[in-house]
């Protein structure tokens, strides 16, 4: 108890830092952000008033604390281009972000997890060899440009799946969905695979060496049974940890794809706000993806100390 | 360093042959950039009759949009690619190392300040960071290079942490501590020689990392703009040739995945002779 509730202090502490940052690099942008309330025709005196409104007279530090005592009543501002409450904008994307990024982080678990085992039950085996190949090419490949050949190679070619988008004009059944779904999330999920699958198998081969699967197997349990029922369990403990850790780069890698796929989500919605210097969303955006990034690796944190027994009963 | 580690080191590249392979493909990456003034080819000739020429004898590698020889092009935009990836890593050492050694070797407050730094950072979603500071800094090699060594030393600050942590209990090293040696110079003399391998390790997989988020950047047509290229920059503009002419995203892309696959490659064979499973 005591570990979680340290743990839940520094993620507090973590995203104190985190909005300071945010914070600071919004404010070292160039340019006036009175600039975009000013119309043609308004006198330098109505333009000094209107800035002691906006609070841009007030030393920073007051500035800074106004801005995070209103993030934490959960008011984000207003959108510098259409004037819309960020917050709001951000949560009609969401969906779409959590529909892409939700489905291709479980197919990639699902997948990676009979891959990564039986590549580190049957070491240097052809499994493992192909698996080991594809893996590296996961990890290394810009995962803009894999898209890019798969959009030239069932979109341009073939003429089999739509490249851009979630749904056709009109359509919005499930089927046209998954059939825009497909190619950003295989996307994703083959770069996410080759990450998950090289834990695995690198922690089945240090199980597979461990005291308890000899005891198993001594016991005449078979080979298969051992590697689903014990290896499993406990090659699956460092996933939760590697899970969370993999958030940060999750995040970046749906933003591109989302770019690539002009998939309608968050991360959309944040390269549009860089391009338009869109500052209130863009430090919305920048703050709840942290939140969401430092949240998952708490519940890692939590999670792995209720599921493993021995740091359990370690206190 | 010491001695067995080279020994192994070049043992271990001995019996691997695919390890050989990666390394003489980033030399001669490495070497195409530096000597790509000898090619004969000016890579900024622009020629109206040989536009979107598909791969042929005169032109390898085919022709852009604007007729330019892309074989030219492709070599120096791995000039630009190479030189930002080395550079962002050479920063994102600097940095990472110092901060490592530093916070794990005086540790207390400044080690609990810095590290939940490095988590901090290391809560930003990256891409977003990336395209906020390039956007209001001017596109140029040296800020792609800043924003990219700034944004990525923190694993490396991390890991060199951990080994300073268990190297600072070593008899060397409280007895240099206890001789009364200044602390800067005990991490210069005693620390860093010691985390070298590591510290190669994270460096090699950061120049895979750093061409992987220049070229993310410059497709996004943030980063390297014309007429500087890159590879990034070129995949980029390839995308509105897509259906005419597919080769154009093909090679630069091939290069930037040969190029990485190599790095993360070499990383870890050379992980492997450090730390044998």
């Amino acid at each position: 108890m005591r570990k979680v509730l340290s743990k839940l202090f520094q993620s507090v502490l973590i995203m104190f830092l985190v909005s300071i940052l945010c914070f600071v690099l919004v404010k070292a942008a160039p340019g006036d952000p009175v600039m975009t309330y000013v119309q043609p025709n308004m006198s330098e005196a109505y333009i000094e008033t209107l800035r002691e409104n906006l609070g841009l007279t007030k030393p920073l530090y007051v500035q800074y604390f106004i801005w995070l005592g209103n993030i934490l009543r959960g008011n984000f501002g207003y959108s510098l281009v259409n004037m819309r409450p960020v917050l709001s904008q951000i949560l009609e994307r969401l969906p779409a972000t959590v529909c892409l990024m939700g489905t291709s982080l479980l197919l990639a678990v699902i997948l990676s997890i009979p891959l990564g085992l039986f590549s580190g039950k049957y070491k240097n085996g052809a499994l493992d060899k192909i698996t080991s190949v594809l893996s590296y090419v996961g990890i290394s490949i810009p995962n803009f440009w894999f898209g890019i050949l798969l959009i030239y190679l069932f979109s341009v070619y073939l003429g089999w799946l739509p490249s851009i988008g979630m749904h056709s004009e009109g359509d919005h059944s499930f089927l046209d969905l998954v059939r825009h779904l497909i190619l950003p999330c295989s996307v994703m999920t083959f770069v996410n695979m080759a990450q998950f699958t090289r834990y695995i198998r690198s922690s089945t081969i240090t199980e597979l060496s461990s005291d308890y699967v000899m005891v198993q197997t001594a016991y005449g349990m078979s080979e298969t049974g051992i590697l689903f029922k014990h290896v499993l369990k406990n090659a699956m403990l460092p996933m939760i940890t590697v899970l969370g850790m993999s958030l940060q780069s999750l995040v970046s890698g749906a933003m591109i794809c989302e770019q690539v796929f002009s998939w309608p989500g968050t991360g959309q919605l944040a390269v549009t706000a860089v391009t338009t210097f869109d500052y209130p969303l863009i430090m919305g955006i920048t703050m709840l993806t942290a939140l969401l990034i430092v949240v998952g690796n708490l519940l890692a944190d939590i999670l792995y100390t209720i599921v493993d027994p021995r740091i359990r009963h370690a206190g | 360093m010491n001695e067995n580690f080279k020994k192994n080191l070049i043992l271990g590249f001995k019996t691997n042959r695919l390890a050989i392979a990666g390394l003489v493909l980033i030399l001669l990456f490495a070497l195409a950039a530096i000597l790509a003034p000898l090619y004969p080819v000016d890579p900024n000739a622009i020629s109206a009759t040989d536009r979107l020429l598909g791969p042929c004898m005169a032109h390898p590698f085919g022709t852009d949009d604007m007729g330019r020889d892309y074989f030219a092009r492709c070599l120096y935009g791995g000039r630009t690619s190479l030189l930002i990836g080395f550079l962002a890593m050479v920063l994102s050492t600097l940095i990472g190392v110092t901060v490592g050694t530093v916070s794990g070797f005086i540790g207390g407050i400044v080690d609990i300040v810095l590290m939940r730094l490095v988590d901090a950072l290391m809560s930003l979603p990256t891409f977003l960071i990336m395209v906020v500071m390039n956007a209001y800094l001017d596109a140029g090699v040296r800020n792609v290079v800043l924003i990219i060594g700034f944004l990525t030393w923190m694993s490396i600050a991390r890991i060199v942490r951990g080994e300073t942590l268990s190297l600072k209990e070593r008899e060397y090293v409280v007895y240099s501590r206890i001789s009364g040696q200044r602390r800067g110079k005990i991490i210069l003399r005693h620390i860093v020689p010691n985390i070298m391998p590591t510290v190669i390790v994270s460096a090699t997989i950061n120049v895979a990392q750093a061409i992987l988020m220049e070229s993310a950047m410059s497709f996004f047509g943030l980063g390297i703009i014309p007429p500087t290229s890159s590879w990034g920059s070129m995949l980029s503009s390839s995308q509105r040739y897509l259906t005419t002419a597919p080769y154009l995203a093909v090679f630069p892309g091939m290069l930037i995945l040969l190029t990485v696959i190599s790095f993360n490659y070499l990383g870890e064979v050379v992980r492997k002779v450090y730390e044998p499973k």
